[in-house]
């Protein structure tokens, strides 16, 4: 019933140098306009595979064939001369650059003779006609990770790709932003282009793909049509035997009566990277014991809030106290002291320092904490060497080893690794952003199960989110963010259609 | 004694100092636009000035002691390329590690010509070819960096190696033709060096700290090929006025060591004035130069 595949990988396997199988002889063909799903938990191999198709990873071993020529990619340019673009789970464009810059060279490279100026006519097109909201001449270090994803995919759409590879591109977008994504993908398909869907939402790939290919520890499971595919047919592809001894959804108990106030901010008026106002006279106050989350939709000063929060971003206007302490004009290293602990969006960079190993990322990450394995100004290596040993057995991290460079981990063990050194630091406030973004059902759970663990322990805890399902969970009380104002503000039992509504009333049209 | 302080004397006296810095600067520029540094300037200067003048005293022809001067960069720039492209050992010491075996070579090379004047460049000649390839080269890069779509491939890898490869780059490729190019505009460097300034005379020690100067200019001048051949050109006034300053203090050794350090302690104090107006604008250098 179909014809040839445009795409087809012949038992492709990738052993990665710490010895861990991350594709083991996986075989999958890619039809002309369909959406293939590609489903699985964090580390089964999905991203490895992409990288191998889209000529970012060289396979050990195994053909790749493209209309039924094999191909061997050395390089990323090697694959989009053959009509295959991924769209990375972290945005790849150049800071530096204005978007339709980005945009303008990707094509270039590609092959495709454009100037600048055809260049921004072509994003403000595409941009247009597929809804991926994004100014072509903002330049891309002041985009929200929302605005680079789109940018991404209106970069794979100009160079006009017939096989688009979307690494988990829902991760960083908010409900009505994922659903246009998701429609998007169909038209794109439907117009001949074949899109390979990798997440692990299985309502996702259940919406939109015509075909859904499940990976586990590096093997391709099975392939399933999606009219035939029920969610407990693929939960049990996904998890195996597994599924049985875990539950997937666990109630939410109740909780203590809230504490004394432990974060209290006032009139906070913040700018933005271009010198706008990004945060525009917040005011919050959390107490000890309650997990207060913050929604909204990508780009509305959520990440310009937390910056002036943990102390990276200078306050404008409006007083930050903490643990009763003006820290308004504070430094980062002045409130970890006092007891604040961060989990950043960004995990590689900002969290953890990638080329170095878990050790060392402990010690660093506890550089401000009073907890820290230090003896005076020196190191103690063992002490560091105990707690890295402490997170990943509480976490249950995926390593290759405490000595191996934290980026040779997959993006759901670095969070956990993260979320474990923080929480260790028994903080008086945890701030996070975006905490389960990327991860698996089973990791997300682990870490919003923890984050109203550590608030039952008595610390309070700050969740900014764009997964507004995150936050009915794990939150007491939800404020919603509107262009750098708190819109709305909702108490358990929570009213997700009025929370909804402020997320993007205002947003429309923009 | 005042009258010598004539500002055009002062103005075309620069020119040449100005172009033998501004395109070795220029060189450079181009490969810190592509994200790497090559430390190592100075030496493929000083070895591009010995070969030079080795081969076109021997030869009489300035064509063919360019072509030397050249094929010397070259050799330097492709050592650069496959120990830290290809072998990946860090750019600094590998740079460091030039300076030495260039200056070294150089002075063997030099010493070659016997100290014999081979053929050079008449005074205004000189200036005239100085000029020109200074303005031209500025011009060339100008339009090649900021307007042309290769230019954004170069500064793309400059600013994200990752991002730049997964939209295609070949980074390899790259950066190997951006050091060619570099040795290209070092080796003219060299030779008007040579050919206009110290009258086709291979002189020991006279080329020494060019090089370095020239990792200044890049820096003075934002990155950008107008500030930097702007930046060379006010260097190059500084030496037009240095050549005056003996004539003009009392005599004595503490002096003459004040005046030849004068080009050195102006760099110092002009990029201590540039780090403020760095942070103060937001300028700064491509994102991944310090990156091997």
């Amino acid at each position: 019933m179909r014809q040839a595949p445009i795409v087809e990988a012949e038992c492709v396997t990738k052993v990665y140098p710490g010895g861990v199988v991350a594709n083991d002889c996986v075989s999958l063909a890619i039809y002309s306009g369909e959406v293939l799903g590609l489903l699985g938990e964090n580390g089964a191999g999905k991203t490895t595979f992409v990288s191998i198709l889209a000529g970012v990873l060289e396979p050990d071993s195994g053909v790749i064939r493209v209309k039924g020529r094999p191909v061997r990619f050395r390089l990323p340019r090697d694959a989009l001369r053959n009509g295959i673009a991924l769209v990375p789970q972290n945005p790849m464009l150049v800071d530096a650059f204005t978007v339709a810059e980005n945009v303008m060279l990707a094509a270039r490279l590609a092959g495709l003779r454009i100037g600048l100026g055809e260049a921004r006519e072509r994003v403000r097109e595409l941009s247009e006609r597929y809804g991926l909201l994004v100014d072509p001449d903002a330049r891309v270090w002041g985009l929200s990770m929302g605005e680079r994803q789109r940018a991404e995919i209106v970069k794979a759409l100009a160079v006009d790709a017939s096989v688009l590879l979307l690494d988990e591109p829902t991760a960083h977008l908010s409900p009505p932003e994922a659903e246009a994504l998701l429609r998007l993908s169909r038209r794109l398909a439907s117009e001949g282009r074949s899109v390979v869907l990798i997440t692990h939402r299985l309502r996702e790939v259940l919406g939109v793909a015509d075909r859904i290919a499940v990976m586990r520890s590096g093997r391709l499971v099975g392939v399933v049509e999606a009219s035939e595919a029920s969610r407990e047919k693929l939960l049990e592809m996904m998890f195996g035997e597994r599924l049985a001894k875990q539950p997937l959804s666990e109630p939410r108990r109740s909780r203590a009566a809230a504490g004394g106030v432990v974060l209290e901010v006032k009139g906070l008026w913040v700018l933005g990277d271009h010198g706008e106002w990004s945060v525009k006279g917040v005011d919050l106050s959390i107490r000890a014991g309650e997990v207060v989350g913050i929604a909204g939709v990508a780009g509305n000063g959520q990440r310009e809030l937390l910056e002036a929060l943990v102390g990276i971003r200078r306050v404008a206007r409006g007083t930050i106290r903490f643990a009763g302490i003006d820290v308004t004009g504070k430094g980062p290293g002045a409130r970890g002291r006092l007891g604040m602990a961060v989990v950043p969006e960004q995990r590689l960079g900002w969290a953890l320092v990638p080329s170095k190993d878990l050790v060392f990322n402990v010690a660093l990450g506890f550089y401000s904490s009073p907890r820290g394995p230090y003896r005076g100004v020196v190191v103690d290596w063992g002490g560091a060497r105990r707690i890295a040993e402490k997170i990943v057995e509480t976490m249950k991290v995926k390593t290759p080893g405490l000595d191996a460079p934290v980026e040779a981990m997959s993006g759901g063990n670095m969070q956990r690794f993260i979320v474990g050194r923080e929480v260790l630091k028994k903080p008086r406030l945890l701030l996070a952003m975006n905490p389960t973004s990327g991860l698996d059902y089973a990791a997300a759970k682990a870490v919003d199960k923890i984050l109203v663990d550590v608030a039952s322990a008595g610390a309070a805890v700050l969740v900014i989110s764009e997964d507004l399902e995150e936050l009915l969970n794990v939150a007491d009380r939800i404020l919603v963010m509107n262009k750098g104002r708190i819109v709305y503000e909702a108490e358990r039992p929570f009213d997700v259609e009025k929370i909804a509504a402020a997320m993007v009333e205002e947003v429309e049209g923009t | 004694m005042v009258a010598s302080l004539d500002l055009a004397a002062l103005l075309g006296q620069a020119v040449i100092p100005a172009a033998v810095l501004g395109l070795a600067a220029l060189g450079e520029l181009l490969v810190e636009r592509s994200g790497r540094i090559n430390l190592g300037l100075e030496g493929m200067l000083h070895i591009s000035y010995g070969a030079a003048a080795a081969v076109s005293i021997a030869t009489g022809s300035m064509a063919v002691g360019f072509l030397a001067g050249l094929a010397a960069a070259l050799l330097l720039a492709a050592i650069y390329f496959f120990t830290v492209e290809v072998l990946g050992v860090n750019q600094a010491v590998i740079g460091l590690s030039l300076v030495f075996l260039g200056s070294g070579v150089g002075v063997i090379l030099g010493n070659l010509g016997g100290g014999a004047a081979g053929p050079a460049l008449g005074i205004t000649t000189a200036r005239v070819v100085a000029a020109v390839l200074l303005v031209a080269t500025t011009l060339g890069l100008y339009l090649f960096l900021q307007r042309s779509w290769v230019g954004y491939v170069v500064r793309s890898l400059g600013e994200n190696e990752k991002a730049a490869s997964m939209m295609g780059v070949d980074v390899r490729i790259v950066r190997a033709a951006m050091l060619a190019l570099q040795a290209v505009l070092v080796a003219a460097a060299a030779s008007l060096f040579l050919y206009g300034y110290t009258s086709g005379r291979w002189t020991a020690g006279r080329i020494t700290g060019q090089g370095w100067l020239a990792l200044g200019m890049v820096i003075l001048g934002f990155w950008h090929p107008l500030g930097v051949a702007i930046a060379s050109y006010l260097l190059g006034l500084l030496y037009s006025v240095q050549s005056l300053l003996p004539s003009l203090l009392p005599p004595g050794a503490v002096y003459a060591v004040l005046v030849d350090a004068a080009p050195y302690i102006a760099v110092i104090a002009a990029m201590a004035i540039a780090s403020i107006i760095y942070r103060k604008t937001g300028h700064r250098p491509p994102a991944s130069i310090w990156q091997a």
